[in-house]
């Protein structure tokens, strides 16, 4: 187990190389003179400008900015940002750090189980009224754009009846919405998968055997049937998690929440790349690292994908 | 109170489709003494298995016991209700499938899967249900069971799962046995290993079992008695050595003949001519007529009975008697 | 996406009358196919059906309220909503015919080397997607969107570059099955050219599928168009977009709720026609898939 973990450790090294690759080349590419962005009023002044360039390490060929900045971000410096003249990035990062995390894992937290869990109930009583239920909310789910969503839920919750706040950060009642928006799409998508994977496995060989064996209802479904239901649920969670982290840099551009994905947006109008770049980062190695977990997982609970070389089923 | 321990009677199962119901199995009777062991034959599709789940009532949602009673131990098992059904299965009642492959499940060991039996049943758990389990491997005949007790499904060969199948089913001594095809996938010497577990096991533990096979190789090694289906009918029940030395239908008698033996001097093994018809399009009269020999115009008109020709002798034929009592013409192996 | 469902997909040749009945007995996907249609139809018609020009504006009338002129009153600049939202759905279908023409041409046309060629055009091909398939999506058509600045252009551009490698994939594991089938080894045999035997034998017994994914696709194709420009990096004003509308109106949603709800409403309908109609197809041809959602 400790080599299998090793093993996808080491399978992160291309995703990081790549998205280093990327946003350093996005970086080059983007338009504008960073130097020109932070003298917006001192443009003239040709002596800062050439001392900014050497702070910012502007004025060195571009394979060596490149090896310093694959240098600094193995140390876990992202350079400085441009909007906020001489502070570092990392500290301009520092608040969304703590928000953008936890909103995203708190709507999988919501999402995961709830999707699970209704997908499938709706399977054991395939063709009754609570399948029928669940269906109307997958459809509803996957279907309904989450701004719409989101503009739909403030509108009636918050301004019609009151009972949430429309926008902010930081208590219990204001992260509610913000994480039913991310979390509502997901759960549909991954109760919609459920669903189907449980109506798959109750018909297994295992499962009329868990029956024959005389146990409960309920100890065959959850026990034996869900069991099998969780691996490639999983596996689909780690997928569409990159959906989830999508959806935060919208919700926390409606909700004005600081978290990392409102900054991203804020500082590519700004122009301060550095700031916007680390995000991008940052979620592709987030994203990287929940499939890492799914992937362990997944391995934990089924005995066949510990083995060398084995694939998920 | 009967000496029986499983009295099937006039049992009928029906299957729910897109255009109605379709009778799969019609007015099935039979009785299972204690210890004995009954072998059920027919070609797939002939309704055997269907037949072995009824009585465990895991047809599932499409199926229905239309008509008839199970009668095991003096309860009808097809008016039990779930909580009761569920005292009977895996505790007075095992069962084994025919693929041992997809029986357990994937991702529990095979220890856990055991004890579960003996958590719900018997409130074993703990060091005691370990040691139970170490113990039922050990009897089954798997070597070093302590280790393979930790051992999942994918980890053993399918002659192993289909020996920890049968300590599963065996795991509360129950009163019968219902094997299902318990050797169709596995290699010919396993075969022969496992039947011989599950008679040495009968023998032990005084479990009568019921064993469904399409082969006539199979119940001849073991059954005491034979119930012949054919098309969701029995058309032959006979004990064992009657049948084998004197089959009373002409469908019992192609089977024999079909069977493989050292004994044969012709290299070509006779078919029986035609298929198995549907469910759905049953031929009218007796339902074998199409592919019989033997079949005079009365077995177009009106499907048989089943006649007695002798203690525990039944036949479902009109000329049953004929078959055994003089030689028939039309019978002899088609080269 | 992973390789799991292509073995499930296999379509056969199939009556097209047939088709096109079970179609038509299918009650979601007969209400998908209209609201497409007329989504279409008010794109075709916008400049007919809408009162108002979309960038007609009279900052004296900011915000009005739905009367008999405005039906559903007016946004910051005073410009009629109803008009934008018709115009709207030209941006939206315009933006998402192309991503899915240009993704489609190029993701099949890649897909379709890489997988019968195998080798290094397969290495190139697979890699060039894995590099995609590392970002979460509309993360990636914000890098992209950022390097080339906001217009509705970039929108099309970052979109596509995120959706090709799925049909690519998706086409490549399609044609890994084909390539193995009779009749394509017997083209083999008599010599047929490469190009020849992709485009006469193969292209037709993959097209199916595509079609699921592409009308399954193009929801989410919209839904992203709306997401860029909600962050202000896609359409650009006066052009009206569904997601730029639905930001202007949400920072008015208290006061002048008309502008975000209608904008919501309109993107919600359009992209559960798309879905119904998607699923429809799907039912349609990938028998195998179908039933999973009954």
């Amino acid at each position: 187990m400790t080599m299998f973990v090793l093993r996808r450790l080491l399978g992160l090294m291309p995703v990081l190389a790549v998205a280093i690759g990327l946003t350093f080349a996005a970086l080059q590419a983007l338009p504008g003179d960073p130097v020109a962005v932070m003298l917006s009023d001192h443009s003239a002044d040709a002596e800062l400008a050439a001392r900014l360039r050497a702070e910012y390490g502007l004025d060195q060929p571009v394979w060596r900015q490149f090896l310093t900045y694959v240098a600094h971000i193995a140390a876990g410096d992202f350079g400085l940002s441009f909007r906020f003249v001489h502070t570092p990035v990392i500290d301009v990062l520092a608040d969304g750090l703590k928000v953008s995390p936890i909103l995203a894992l708190a709507a999988l937290a919501v999402a995961f189980p709830l999707g699970a869990f209704a997908g499938s109930y709706a399977a054991i009583h395939r063709n009754r009224w609570p399948d029928t239920a669940v269906i109307l909310f997958l459809v509803a789910g996957i279907s309904i754009p989450n701004f719409a969503l989101a503009t739909f839920l403030v509108y009636v919750l918050s301004i019609k009846l009151g009972v949430l706040p429309v926008a902010g950060w930081g208590t219990l009642d204001r992260a509610v919405l913000p994480v039913m928006i991310l979390a509502i799409p997901c759960a549909a998508y991954l109760a919609r998968l459920a669903r189907a994977l449980m109506l798959e496995v109750l018909q297994h060989d295992y499962v009329r055997t868990a029956r024959a064996k005389g146990m409960s209802e309920r100890a065959v479904v959850w026990r034996h049937a869900f069991r099998n239901v969780l691996v490639p649920l999983l596996t689909q969670t780690g997928v569409i998690f990159g959906g989830l982290l999508s959806t935060t840099f919208v919700v926390e551009t409606i909700f004005n929440i600081p978290g990392l994905g409102r900054l991203a947006i804020q500082s590519i109008f700004a122009r301060d790349y550095p700031v916007a770049m680390a995000i991008i980062l940052l979620f592709t190695l987030f994203y990287a690292v929940i499939n890492l977990m799914v992937d362990v997982l997944c391995a934990a609970i089924d005995p066949r994908l510990r083995a060398e070389g084995g694939s998920r089923p | 109170m009967s000496a029986k321990l499983l009295e099937v009677e006039e049992l009928s199962i029906a299957f729910r489709g897109l255009r109605g119901a379709t009778e799969v199995l019609s007015r099935v009777s039979f009785a299972v003494a204690p210890g004995e062991i009954v072998g059920v034959v027919g070609e797939s599709g002939s309704g055997k298995s269907v037949m072995a789940l009824a009585i465990m009532r895991l047809l599932g949602d499409d199926g229905v016991i239309s008509a008839g009673r199970i009668r095991f131990e003096g309860r009808d098992l097809a008016a039990l209700g779930p909580a009761d059904l569920r005292q009977v299965r895996g505790r007075s009642i095992g069962m084994v499938f025919q693929e041992p492959m997809s029986s357990l499940n994937p991702l529990l060991t095979v220890g856990y899967q055991l004890a579960e039996v003996l958590a719900t049943h018997l409130r074993l758990t703990g060091v005691a249900a370990r040691r139970r389990v170490v113990e039922l491997l050990d009897e089954v005949g798997i070597a070093s069971p302590a280790e393979r007790a930790g051992a999942y499904p994918h980890q053993l060969s399918g002659g192993l799962r289909q020996r920890v199948m049968i300590a599963m089913a065996m795991a509360c001594r129950p009163k019968l046995l219902i094997a299902d095809e318990p050797t169709t996938a596995l290699d010919v010497t396993i075969q022969a290993q496992i039947l011989e577990l599950m008679r040495r096991i009968s023998r032990d533990a005084g479990t009568a079992i019921l064993l469904i096979t399409h082969d006539m190789g199979v119940i001849a090694r073991m059954a005491e008695r034979v119930l012949v289906v054919y098309a969701g009918q029995i058309v032959e029940d006979a004990p064992a050595r009657a049948l084998f030395a004197r089959p009373a239908h002409p469908y019992t008698r192609l089977l024999l003949a079909a069977m493989p033996s050292p004994r044969r001097k012709t290299a070509r093994l006779p078919v029986i001519p035609g298929t198995l018809p549907a469910p759905s399009r049953l031929p009218p009269g007796c339902r074998f007529h199409p592919r019989c020999p033997l079949a005079v115009d009365p077995c177009r008109a009106s499907p048989p009975d089943m006649i007695e020709l002798a203690a525990g002798r039944h036949t479902r034929c009109i000329r049953g008697r004929e078959l055994l009592t003089q030689s028939v013409r039309g019978l002899e192996p088609v080269p | 996406m992973t390789d799991l469902p292509v073995a499930a997909i296999s379509v056969g040749p199939a009556d097209p009358g047939r088709l096109a009945y079970r179609f038509v007995r299918d009650p979601k996907a007969c209400a998908g196919a209209a609201i497409v249609v007329l989504l279409v139809a008010i794109a075709a018609l916008a400049p007919v059906l809408a009162p108002y020009p979309y960038d007609d504006t009279d900052l004296l009338a900011a915000w009005v309220p739905p009367s008999s002129a405005h039906w559903i009153g007016t946004d910051k600049l005073g410009r009629d909503i109803l008009s934008r939202l018709l115009f709207g759905a030209r941006t939206s279908l315009l933006v998402s015919v192309s991503v899915l023409g240009i993704t489609l041409t190029v993701g099949m046309a890649l897909g379709m080397l890489a997988g019968y060629l195998g080798g290094w055009v397969d290495s190139v091909v697979s890699r060039l997607a894995d590099i995609v398939f590392a970002f979460p999506d509309v993360v990636f058509a914000i890098l992209v969107a950022a390097v080339l600045g906001p217009s509705m252009l970039t929108v099309i551009v970052a979109l596509s570059i995120v959706w090709w490698p799925g049909v690519a994939r998706l086409t490549r594991a399609l044609v890994l099955v084909q390539r193995n089938e009779t009749f394509v080894e017997a083209a083999v045999v008599c010599g047929t050219p490469v190009a020849r035997i992709l485009v006469r034998h193969i292209l037709p017994n993959i097209v199916p599928p595509l079609i699921v994914r592409a009308s399954i696709g193009i929801g989410f194709i919209i839904m992203s168009e709306a997401t860029l420009s909600l962050l202000g990096l896609g359409v650009q004003e006066p052009q009206p977009s569904w997601g730029s509308m639905i930001r202007d109106g949400l920072e008015a949603l208290r006061t002048d709720p008309y502008l975000a709800l209608s904008g919501s409403a309109m993107l919600a309908v359009t992209i559960i026609g798309f879905n119904l109609l998607g699923d429809g197809l799907r039912d349609l041809l990938d028998p195998k898939l179908a039933g999973s959602l009954r």
